[in-house]
């Protein structure tokens, strides 16, 4: 039995194929319906082949091919392009892209069988041999010559890891992310931040903490003391991996990902994504890797669509509910939408509200997150309340 | 009593040349198939469902979807699919009592044709065929064509339309 991810637009054809499939073999085919999905099924689940098909709306999947093949965890997984763009000129450029063989989708159900075996099999037969004793796992080096932050921080056990998302920029995430890992830190946590957005990412700002270096800085010699040397330490003792200032038009790279998530949490007793909403692979990652998921939205009605489809896109990423807690924060005085339309439209209880506070832009402008001010503002005790309901998960 | 019929709608996948544009979509059909929408002397235009659209220097990249796109049959120069069924070529050749099949290459000023052609018993006669007017779009079986600046983009299928109007060239083996 093979696990096949099967992208293409056409669920008709997802249906049909998904049956014959099943009949004739026990091969289990888990659908996407674009590029976008596909690619995230495919970093954070496992399958062992990819059916793709190259004719999709927004991504075609010579795009998609080229993006699986750039990224770490799924740059040997075997690829078909499955299409009925068929022609000579087209299986070349697929097979260009990355793929490994390329099907007409006028195949019998018999061929494409046949080929999904023989792709599969070609690829198992390329995958080293496993040796006689296992490889160690990677045990994070000592912080020898490692920045303060690296040095200094606690030793296991491994800390907790939390991933803020908005359901669109705007909505105050970045806020809450700044000011949570502040309410962390001040009950005595050692806190990392990550600010996961490429363009526009402005956690550190937020802190008037410089953004370099940054995520950008990292190279490929992913080592703790290169990871303790981008983050930035903030007089409250929280640490902080920074966005780079300058847009980038990828995010942090799965392989990255991977490594700082193997590292940080050994050091920090909480690791902080600020998520981006472009839902990149990092992004995608974070999701699925976090122990608990924070999705804010604003009392707006165009918010709130966004959002009930951010929460399907966590739950097509097979994301247990109990994760995911749902935050509805004022960004400004004007908010519209009552509490429980905006339930009823997400099908998801809201499970905390930030209130607008007339502190918020000041604290902004003197870069002072309002968790580290004196309680005369309304915000600090709400967010000590969430800090305490995200210790509860 | 005035009654109403439902025409049953039909689709066809298939690829749809001009001389500039490579246009892969669905188009819908009733009755005999997607013939009787080439014979179709009320409609000047084909639409083209669900359309992805190359140029044809450059035939794997798609450079737009659309939903739909209208192409004037006066603009194209070919068509072609990778199966039969539904393209209406049985019904076409139903209609010719005896057939001889011909080995045939055609050349468009865009695309160099080769394929089959069915034709009534007899020497095949290309002047007679040329100036046909019965249909404006000749079905050509096995094809393989490719446009004449790009030869190793090949494009096949079980059946093939070509536009009798824009051959500028052909050529046929008894």
């Amino acid at each position: 039995m093979a696990y096949i991810l099967f992208i293409d637009d056409n669920r008709d054809v997802q249906k049909l194929l998904s049956i014959a499939i099943k009949r004739k073999k026990q091969h289990d085919l888990t659908p996407a319906s674009n590029g976008e999905e596909g690619i995230a099924l495919a970093i954070n689940r496992k399958f062992d082949l990819i059916l793709l098909d190259i004719m999709m709306p927004d991504m075609d999947g010579y795009e998609v091919a080229r993006r699986l093949r750039a990224e770490p965890r799924t740059q040997h997984l075997p690829i078909i392009m499955f299409t009925s763009r068929a022609q000579t000129a087209d299986a070349e450029a697929g097979l260009e892209a990355g793929a490994n063989a390329y099907l007409s989708k006028l195949a019998s159900v018999d061929d494409v069988l046949k080929t999904i075996d023989d792709v599969i099999a070609e690829s198992r037969s390329k995958q080293p041999a496993p040796t006689e004793t296992p490889a160690a796992p990677p045990t994070p080096q000592p912080a020898a010559p490692a920045p303060e932050s690296v040095a200094t921080a606690p030793l296991p056990p491994p800390g907790r890891s939390l991933c803020i998302l908005g359901c669109r920029g705007g909505v105050g995430a970045t806020m809450l992310a700044v000011n949570i890992a502040a309410a962390f830190t001040r009950r005595s946590r050692q806190v990392c931040l990550i600010d996961l957005w490429h363009v526009s990412g402005h956690a550190a700002p937020m802190m008037r903490l410089p953004s370099k270096p940054s995520w950008g800085d990292l190279n490929s010699d992913l080592n703790p003391n290169a990871i303790g040397s981008a983050l930035i330490k903030h007089p409250s003792g929280m640490r902080v991996l920074a966005a780079p200032a300058q847009p980038q038009s990828v995010g942090l790279s799965g392989e990255a990902f991977n490594s700082i998530t193997k590292i940080l949490p050994t050091f920090f007793n909480e690791v902080i994504f600020n998520a981006s909403p472009s839902l990149d692979a990092a992004t995608c990652m974070a999701l699925t890797y976090s122990e608990r998921i924070l999705l804010v939205l604003a009392p707006e009605v165009t918010t709130v669509p966004a959002a009930a489809a951010m929460l399907g896109f966590i739950n097509s990423l097979n994301v247990p509910s109990h994760r995911v807690r749902v935050v509805l924060n004022h960004p400004t005085q004007n908010s519209s939408a009552p509490l429980p339309a905006i339930e009823r439209e997400l099908n998801h209880p809201i499970d905390a509200i930030l209130p607008y506070d007339v502190s918020q832009p000041r604290a902004l402008a003197q870069g002072i997150p309002l968790a580290f001010t004196p309680t005369t503002s309304a915000v600090p005790p709400y967010l000590s309340g969430l800090a305490m309901l995200l210790h509860k998960i | 009593m005035i009654a109403s019929q439902a025409r049953l709608l039909k689709s066809i996948n298939g690829e749809f040349f001009t001389s500039v544009y490579r246009i892969t979509g669905r188009v819908s059909f009733s009755g005999l198939g997607l013939f009787s929408v080439l014979s179709d002397s009320t409609r000047s235009a084909m639409m083209i469902e669900d359309a992805y659209i190359s140029h044809i220097t450059q035939p794997s990249t798609i450079i737009s979807h659309r939903a739909s796109v209208h192409v004037p049959k006066t603009s194209l120069d070919l068509m072609v699919f990778g199966k039969s069924e539904n393209t209406g070529i049985e019904a076409i050749r139903s209609n010719i009592a005896r057939v001889t099949r011909h080995k045939v290459f055609m050349a468009t000023n865009t695309f160099e044709i080769l394929g089959l052609l069915d034709a009534a018993m007899g020497k095949f006669d290309p002047e007679l065929f040329l100036t046909n007017v019965v249909s404006v779009f000749i079905p050509v079986l096995n094809v393989s064509a490719s446009a004449y600046f790009l030869p190793k983009a090949i494009y096949s299928g079980e059946v093939a339309f070509v536009n009798r109007a824009l051959i500028n060239l052909i050529t046929a083996e008894d």
